[in-house]
C-alpha cells in the first residue's frame, strides 16, 4: 500500500507543479513551430512565380455572417487580377479582440496585417512585433503616403519611426450627443442648446419621469461608460486616463487628470444620474449593450446616424456636436493596420492596403459586404444602399473614408465634411509625442491594475467620486504614479526642446 | 527504510498483464506529456523580456534575460496580500468543508439500506459538478441581477428595499463559499463512498454481534479505515492551496470592481495580467504560485508523517 501511494503520490506532486505552467503564457499547439510559414498558402519556389500569395489580416467585427466567405471571394478575385495580392480575413469579436490579439501577437501566430489602436499599438511596437515601415511606405507606395497627410503620419510615429498605415477618416476627434428622435419630440427639447453634461441633467430627467421606473435614458456597460468622458485631457497614447496633459495647456503640464475640477465636477453629475435612476443600476458588471439606446455619447461626423440608425434599429436619431474636432496622438492612433514584422509579404501588405485606401470599389467591398446581398449600388461606387445588417467588418477599421461611398440617406458630401472636419481640427499641444513606457513596466502594470479595480464603477457612476477619487489617486501614487508622471514630464520636455 | 530489502523481492520479468496495464495507462501518460511536461520550458518566460522575433518558440528563445524583473510587479503592488489572503482563506475553508460535508453525506448514503435510494440522492448531488461556471454565473444573474433578479423581486414585494447585490462585497464570501460546496460535493462523495463499500462487511457482523450501535460502528470501523484516503485527499487539498478555481471567482462575480477585495485570487490576477501586462509578468505570477505549491504540499506531508507515518504520502 505504502510503495504503491509513493509511485502514486510523486507522480501527483510532479503534475501538481506543472499543471500550473500547464496554463501560463500560450496555449499553443505544437503545431505552432518555430517557421514563419503562414497558413497563408506560401507560394511553392518550385511553382511558376505566377502564384498569387494570400495575407492573413487579422481584425476586428461583429459576427461572421453566412455569405463572408462569398464576399472575400470575390474581392480576392478583383485584388488577384489588380495587384496579384489575396487576403485571408480573420475577423476577433468586438468582446474578445483584447485579448485575442494579445495572444496572437505572443505566440508568434502568423499574420501579415493586424488592425491595431492606440490602447495596444505602444506595447507591439516596443515588443517588436510589427514591421518598421518608414522607408518602404514611402519607396513601395508613394500614392498611399501622398493620400494621408503629414501631420496623420505623424501621430503614428513612435520614436521617429512609422510601425503602422493610419487609417485616414474623422481622424479629427468629434464628440456627439446622440438622441433618439422619438424622445426628442415627446418631451420637447431643443438638442442644438445641449453642450455639458450639466445641460443633458434636465431633458434626461424629463424622460426618467416620462417612461417610467425601468426605463434608463443612459444604459451604460462597464468598459465603456460615457465614451469620450476623458476627451479635455491628451493620454500620451497610453491609454491610461488619470495621467495626462490638458489639450490646450501650452505648457504641457502633466497632471493628475481625475483630481481636476471639471473631471471632478463631471463624475459627480455621473454619480447623481445613477442614484436618480437615468443610468442602468447593472451598469458596471454589464458587459454587451442592448440594441436601441435612446442616448449615447459617441465620436462622430455628419451623417454617421446612418449606420447608427441600421445597427441600433432605432428610426431616427438627432445628433449635437460638443467637443472637438480635436487632433490628438490617440484620436490618430484610434484606427492603424500593422505589418507583421515577421511578415513575408511586407511591400504585398502595403500594396493592398494602398489599394483599399485608393480603389472605391475595393473600399466598399470591404466595408459593406457582398454586392446585390449585403449592399446594392445607387450611384457607381459614390452611393449604396445598406440592405442587411450582418456584414461584421467596420469601415473605420480598414481604410480611408474618403474612397468611400456614402450610405442612403447620410448627406452626399459627407466625407467633404468630414475632411472640413479634420482642416479645421484643433490640434492638441502633444500631437506627434507617444509616451515611451519600456522603462516603467512594472509601475504602468501596476497603475493599470489599480485603474481596472474602479474605473468600471467609476465611468458608469455608481460610486461616488467625493469618496473614491481621493482613495484611487493615493492607491495609484503607491502603485508608482509619481514615477510615471515625472518620467512623462522629462520625455515631453526633451521632444518639444528639439 | 527497508526499501532496500523490498527491491530485491521486486518482480523483473515483463509480464502480459503489464502489457495491458501499460495501454491503460498510456492516454494518461501522453496528455501529461502534452499538457504538463512540454509546456515546463515556458518557465523561462518568466524571467524574460518577452519580444516578437518570429514564432512562438523563437520568441521564447531569443527574448533577452530581465532576471527577476517581471516578479517586481507582484511584491510591489498593493494588492498582493488582499489577493494572497484571498486565495488562501478561501482554499482553507474549502478543504475543509470538503473534507466534512462530504465524509458526513458519504457516511450517511453508505448506510442506508435502500440502495437505489442512495444511489439516486448520489447522482442529483453529483448533477451541478456538469454545469460550467458559466452557466452558473448566468443562474446567479438572474437571481442576484439588481432590476430584473429574483431575489430584488422578492425582497420589493415584501416591502423592503432592493439590494445591489453585485456591489455588496459583504455577502460574497457566503456566496461563493456556498457555491463551491454545492458543486464539487457529488465530485468530492465518489471517493469516499467507493472507500465505504469497499470495507470489508465481516467487520460491522462482528461489531453488531459485540452490541456496538450505529454510532459506535462508524466512529471504530468506517472512520479509521477511511482514515488514509481522508489523509491522502487532505494533502492534494493543500498542495494546491496556491489555485484557485477561476471559473468560480472570476465567471461569477461577473469581474465586479465592488468586489475586487473579496473575489480576486491569483488566477484571477494572472488572466487580467495577461491581458493588460505582458505574458513575462503573467508567467512569473503563475510560477511564484507553483513553487510556493510545491512547498505547501511538501510541508503539509512532513506534518501529516510526524502525527502519523502511515498516512504519509512521500
Amino acid at each position: 500500500m505504502k510503495r504503491s501511494l509513493k509511485v502514486i503520490s510523486s507522480l501527483c506532486m510532479a503534475t501538481l507543479l506543472m499543471s500550473a505552467l500547464a496554463g501560463c503564457g500560450s496555449k499553443s499547439e505544437p503545431s505552432a513551430s518555430d517557421s514563419n510559414t503562414s497558413d497563408s498558402k506560401a507560394p511553392d519556389s518550385s511553382k511558376s512565380t505566377a502564384e498569387v500569395p494570400t495575407l492573413v489580416w487579422w481584425t476586428i467585427g461583429g459576427q461572421v455572417p453566412n455569405n463572408f466567405d462569398k464576399a472575400i471571394a470575390a474581392m480576392n478575385e478583383y485584388t488577384a487580377e489588380k495587384i496579384g495580392v489575396k487576403v485571408d480575413i480573420k475577423v476577433a469579436s468586438w468582446g474578445e479582440w483584447d485579448t485575442k490579439i494579445n495572444t496572437i501577437v505572443n505566440t508568434g501566430e502568423p499574420f501579415d496585417i493586424l488592425f491595431t489602436n492606440n490602447t495596444k499599438y505602444n506595447q507591439q511596437v516596443s515588443m517588436g512585433a510589427l514591421a518598421d515601415i518608414t522607408d518602404l511606405v514611402q519607396s513601395e507606395t508613394p500614392d498611399l503616403y501622398k493620400l494621408i497627410p503629414e501631420k496623420v503620419w505623424d501621430g503614428t510615429k513612435i520614436g521617429g519611426k512609422i510601425y503602422s498605415v493610419p487609417t485616414y477618416k474623422d481622424s479629427a476627434l468629434t464628440q456627439y450627443w446622440v438622441f433618439d428622435h422619438k424622445y426628442v419630440d415627446k418631451y420637447g427639447f431643443n438638442v442644438n442648446n445641449i453642450k455639458t453634461l450639466k445641460d443633458l441633467d434636465k431633458p434626461l430627467h424629463d424622460m426618467k419621469a416620462g417612461e417610467g421606473k425601468s426605463f434608463y435614458p443612459v444604459p451604460m456597460t462597464q468598459s465603456e461608460g460615457l465614451n469620450g468622458f476623458f476627451n479635455g485631457y491628451d493620454d500620451m497614447a497610453m491609454g491610461f486616463p488619470p495621467i495626462g496633459v490638458k489639450a490646450d495647456d501650452a505648457s504641457r503640464k502633466v497632471i493628475s487628470v481625475l483630481e481636476q475640477p471639471d473631471v471632478m465636477d463631471n463624475l459627480k453629475t455621473l454619480h447623481q444620474w445613477y442614484k436618480d435612476g437615468i443610468i442602468n443600476p447593472d451598469a458596471p458588471t454589464k458587459s454587451e449593450p442592448d440594441k436601441g439606446r435612446p442616448f449615447f455619447s459617441a465620436q462622430g461626423f455628419p451623417g454617421a446616424e446612418t449606420s447608427w440608425q441600421i445597427n441600433e434599429g432605432v428610426e431616427k436619431y438627432d445628433m449635437v456636436q460638443n467637443y472637438g474636432p480635436i487632433y490628438m496622438t490617440s484620436t490618430i492612433q484610434g484606427s492603424l493596420n500593422g505589418i507583421s514584422a515577421n511578415s513575408k509579404y511586407k511591400k504585398e501588405a502595403l500594396k493592398y492596403l494602398e489599394l483599399v485606401n485608393t480603389d472605391p470599389k475595393l473600399r466598399n467591398m470591404l466595408a459593406f459586404g457582398e454586392e446585390g446581398v449585403d449592399y446594392k449600388k445607387i450611384d457607381g461606387e459614390k452611393v449604396i444602399e445598406r440592405t442587411t445588417d450582418t456584414w461584421p467588418l467596420a469601415a473605420y477599421t480598414q481604410g480611408t473614408f474618403f474612397n468611400m461611398a456614402t450610405t442612403k440617406g447620410a448627406p452626399e458630401d459627407q466625407w467633404q465634411q468630414v475632411q472640413k472636419l479634420n482642416e479645421q481640427a484643433f490640434a492638441s499641444s502633444l500631437l506627434g509625442f507617444s509616451m515611451d513606457i519600456s522603462k516603467l513596466s512594472t509601475e504602468v502594470a501596476n497603475t493599470k491594475a489599480v485603474w481596472d479595480k474602479y474605473r468600471y464603477e467609476l465611468l458608469t457612476g455608481a460610486s461616488d467620486p467625493e469618496k473614491m477619487v481621493p482613495k484611487i489617486v493615493s492607491e495609484l501614487k503607491a502603485a508608482g504614479m509619481d514615477t510615471i508622471m515625472k518620467a512623462a514630464q522629462e520625455q515631453i520636455d526633451a521632444y518639444f526642446s528639439k | 527504510m527497508d526499501t532496500k530489502a523490498k527491491s530485491k523481492r521486486l518482480r523483473t520479468r515483463w509480464r502480459k498483464q503489464d502489457v495491458e496495464l501499460t495501454f491503460l495507462a498510456l492516454p494518461t501518460t501522453v496528455w501529461y506529456i502534452l499538457f504538463c511536461f512540454l509546456p515546463m520550458f515556458g518557465i523561462i518566460i518568466a524571467f524574460k523580456d518577452f519580444k516578437i522575433s518570429g514564432g512562438f518558440l523563437s520568441n521564447v528563445l531569443n527574448s533577452p534575460w530581465s532576471g527577476f524583473k517581471n516578479f517586481e510587479f507582484l511584491f510591489k503592488s498593493n494588492d498582493a496580500w488582499i489577493i494572497i489572503r484571498n486565495t488562501l482563506g478561501y482554499n482553507i475553508i474549502f478543504i475543509i468543508l470538503s473534507i466534512v460535508i462530504p465524509v458526513t453525506l458519504a457516511l450517511m448514503i453508505g448506510m442506508l439500506h435502500n440502495r437505489k435510494a442512495g444511489k439516486v440522492y448520489q447522482t442529483m448531488m453529483f448533477l451541478p459538478y456538469f454545469l460550467s461556471w458559466v452557466v452558473v454565473s448566468a443562474v446567479g444573474w438572474a437571481f442576484l441581477s439588481f432590476d430584473k433578479g429574483i431575489v430584488n423581486q422578492m425582497l420589493v414585494n415584501m416591502g423592503s428595499e432592493p439590494i445591489n447585490w453585485y456591489m455588496e462585497p459583504k455577502y460574497w464570501p457566503y456566496f461563493l463559499i456556498f457555491m463551491n460546496v454545492w458543486k464539487g460535493l457529488g465530485y468530492g462523495m465518489v471517493v469516499y463512498l467507493a472507500t465505504i463499500t469497499g470495507i470489508d462487511k465481516t467487520y460491522y457482523e462482528a461489531a453488531v454481534i459485540d452490541g456496538a450501535s450505529i454510532w459506535q460502528q462508524t466512529r471504530f470501523i468506517t472512520l479509521p479505515l477511511m482514515k488514509l484516503v481522508i489523509v491522502m485527499m487532505f494533502i492534494l487539498a493543500v498542495g494546491r492551496i496556491f489555485y484557485t478555481d477561476f471559473g468560480l471567482f472570476f465567471q461569477v462575480p461577473r469581474d465586479s470592481n465592488s468586489l475586487f477585495n473579496v473575489t480576486t485570487t491569483i488566477d484571477v490576477l494572472v488572466y487580467k495580467q495577461l491581458k493588460t501586462a505582458t505574458v513575462g509578468m503573467a508567467s512569473a505570477a503563475a510560477f511564484v504560485q507553483s513553487v510556493l505549491g510545491c512547498l505547501m504540499i511538501l510541508t503539509a506531508n512532513w506534518v501529516v508523517r510526524r502525527i502519523d507515518p502511515d498516512s504519509a504520502m512521500i
